[in-house]
């Protein structure tokens, strides 16, 4: 049977996604996505040939502002400051970015 | 429920501040239900003051002034905590309130708090929160679905009025389904997400919960509007309530075919067909239609849904908000890459990260056309097929989930059999369109009656018709809740 997900390219995709999965959790995943992935083939029967986009809006124009900067409240600037995990003054403090390859 | 409510605050029966005290004293007497995250005891009742206060001093108020409401954990309010269910999440404070908050605000509505969910509304029993699961107040062995597992449970405890909740998949429909409340679907661009954590952008919609077909079409009014911040939403007429009427003689209903197979039980078949030949007993007219490709909604909900999260939820990566790593005693994150990779992996839940890595891999290069943009392509026939079987009827009638509510870890095992907990109300979102859940009878499991949730599901931007014709169920009786 052809396997829609091997361990080597789960683990590519933890990669690519950020996030780092412990051994156990990495054998669950592995056998759960393949019975979802299975199931998702079930779409491959739908023929989709003519399929065109139907839009349910009808009539809709582009939305556009002009480009002009808007002065956020002061509270949200000090909101969004307080949920830096680091920072050093006002500014987001984050951990070296170019050091070292992964 | 709503407007008698109004009336008697307005009337000087009840003041405010007794019907904020009254509901604080549920949510604490029933803590045990764990429907609520937060509370906002203080300003709920200096709130209800500023009411009283305003109705003694001869001033008009709102019809949801004053009235208690609950707001699902996603939707942000400004200076509170929004956890989303994540203990990604947890102390997070949302600098500015959702668009749907703002508007409620204007209306005066007292806000309770925020209800318990499934993490970033990913599941169908609210077992997936970081803050411990929902009990369903009719039989508290089980559920009560999800993802706005809690705004369901409050509502139907009486722990609040009404409450807001988000619809990506059924996340309205069907708790409101397993716990007897009327859950509103709006159409896809009715209601605002500015504000709303993002999940499934493509799918998400915000409604609510309430006790009945009037108190949505109240809070509908209230929520739907235009707005700059999200370009989904048009400028469309509200004036749900004051249309309101009940419509159902000479009707055309259709029930899906598709919607009564083998997926369904037996109990819950027989309600809804219960309920429809009382339908064509009042002048109805009933008719079976079919939307063949209706059978792929799940599919290709499921894989659309992942793609949208695993891009929505890049932004939590422990730099800018939310867990991060770095403030761990014990971290060993050396430099940000540690520090995406260790905040996410344990920032992040199970079926989270599930989602997200499904996701990933259905977008990356080789996989897109043959998962994204199929599925995409099969959307659109779906859309087609209600498009093609509203031109012949004017709404459908159609069960909300395949069981009632299930057992507490029942489904918890198999993340592909949770999914299919979704599988009658996935395809509304997936087309788009607008639909409601209310309750359509009882079945009796284990000594415990237990409610079943029915599906009108109408035509796009045609909310009115559902609400008209749902209030003629609602007082035709077959589901109502003593």
């Amino acid at each position: 049977m052809k396997k829609n997900i091997t361990p080597e390219q789960l683990e590519k995709t933890a990669q690519l996604a950020r996030i780092s999965l412990e051994k156990k959790e990495k054998e669950k995943f592995f056998n759960e996505l393949e019975e979802i992935l299975e199931y998702f083939n079930y779409i491959q029967k739908a023929s989709t040939d003519e399929a065109e986009f139907f839009d349910h809006y009808k009539i809709r124009e582009n939305q556009l502002r002009e480009d002009e900067a808007v002065e956020n409240k002061k509270q949200e600037k000090k909101d969004i400051v307080n949920n830096f995990p680091e920072k050093k003054d006002d500014y987001l403090k984050v951990k070296t970015v170019l050091k070292r390859g992964r | 429920m709503i407007k008698e409510l109004h009336q008697k605050i307005k009337k000087k029966e009840v003041s405010a501040q007794e019907l904020a005290k009254k509901y604080l004293a549920k949510i604490k007497e029933r803590k045990d239900i764990n429907a609520f995250l937060d509370v906002y005891e203080k300003e709920v009742l200096e709130e209800a003051q500023r009411v009283d206060e305003k109705i003694s001093s001869g001033k008009k108020i709102d019809l949801l002034e004053g009235i208690p409401f609950a707001v699902k954990d996603n939707i942000c309010v400004q200076g509170k905590k929004t956890t989303a269910g994540s203990k990604m999440l947890e102390n997070y404070v949302a600098p500015y309130d959702a668009f749907v908050v703002g508007r409620l605000r204007e209306t005066g509505a007292s806000m309770l708090g925020k209800t318990n969910m499934d993490e970033f509304a990913m599941g169908s029993s609210t077992e997936n929160s970081a803050f411990g699961f929902v009990k369903n107040p009719w039989d508290e062995s089980r559920v009560p679905g999800g993802s706005s597992g809690g705004s369901a449970a409050a509502v139907a405890d009486d722990q609040a009025v009404w409450a807001l909740g988000s619809d990506t998949g059924g996340s309205i429909r069907q708790p409101a389904g397993f716990c007897g409340t009327v859950g509103f679907k709006p159409t896809y661009g009715r209601v605002s997400r500015s504000g709303l954590i993002a999940m499934a952008s493509s799918y998400d919609q915000i409604g609510s919960f309430t006790k009945n077909i009037e108190d949505a079409a109240i809070v509908l009014d209230a929520i739907c509007a235009k707005d700059v911040k999200d370009n989904t939403t048009i400028d469309k007429e509200g004036g749900f309530f004051k249309n309101l009427q009940p419509d159902l003689k000479g009707k055309k209903i259709g029930l899906p075919k598709e919607f009564f197979g083998e997926n369904i039980g037996s109990d819950i078949k027989e309600i809804i067909n219960e309920n429809a030949r009382w339908a064509r007993e009042q002048g109805a007219e009933i008719v079976e239609v079919s939307l063949p490709n209706v059978e792929y909604s799940l599919a290709v909900y499921y894989l659309m849904m992942p793609s949208e999260v695993s891009s929505n939820l890049a932004r939590f990566d422990g730099i800018k908000y939310g867990y991060s790593d770095i403030k761990k005693e014990s971290s060993k994150s050396k430099d940000i890459m540690d520090v995406y990779f260790n905040s996410r992996r344990d920032g992040f839940g199970s079926e989270v990260k599930r989602r997200i890595i499904l996701g990933t891999y259905s977008l990356s290069a080789g996989y897109k056309d043959a998962y994204y943009k199929k599925a995409q392509k099969v959307r659109e026939l779906i859309k087609k097929d209600f498009a093609k079987v509203f031109e012949e009827v004017d709404l459908l009638l159609a069960p909300t989930t395949p069981s009632v509510a299930f057992k507490v870890g029942e489904k918890t095992q198999d993340p592909l059999e949770m999914y299919l907990a979704d599988i009658f109300t996935v395809p509304v979102n997936v087309a788009m369109l607008p639909a409601v859940s209310m309750n359509g009878g009882f079945v009796e499991k284990d000594g415990k009656k237990l409610p079943v949730g029915m599906q009108l599901i109408g035509k796009w931007w045609r909310e009115q018709d559902i609400l008209n014709t749902a209030l003629a169920f609602e007082q035709g009786g077959l589901g109502e809740i003593q």
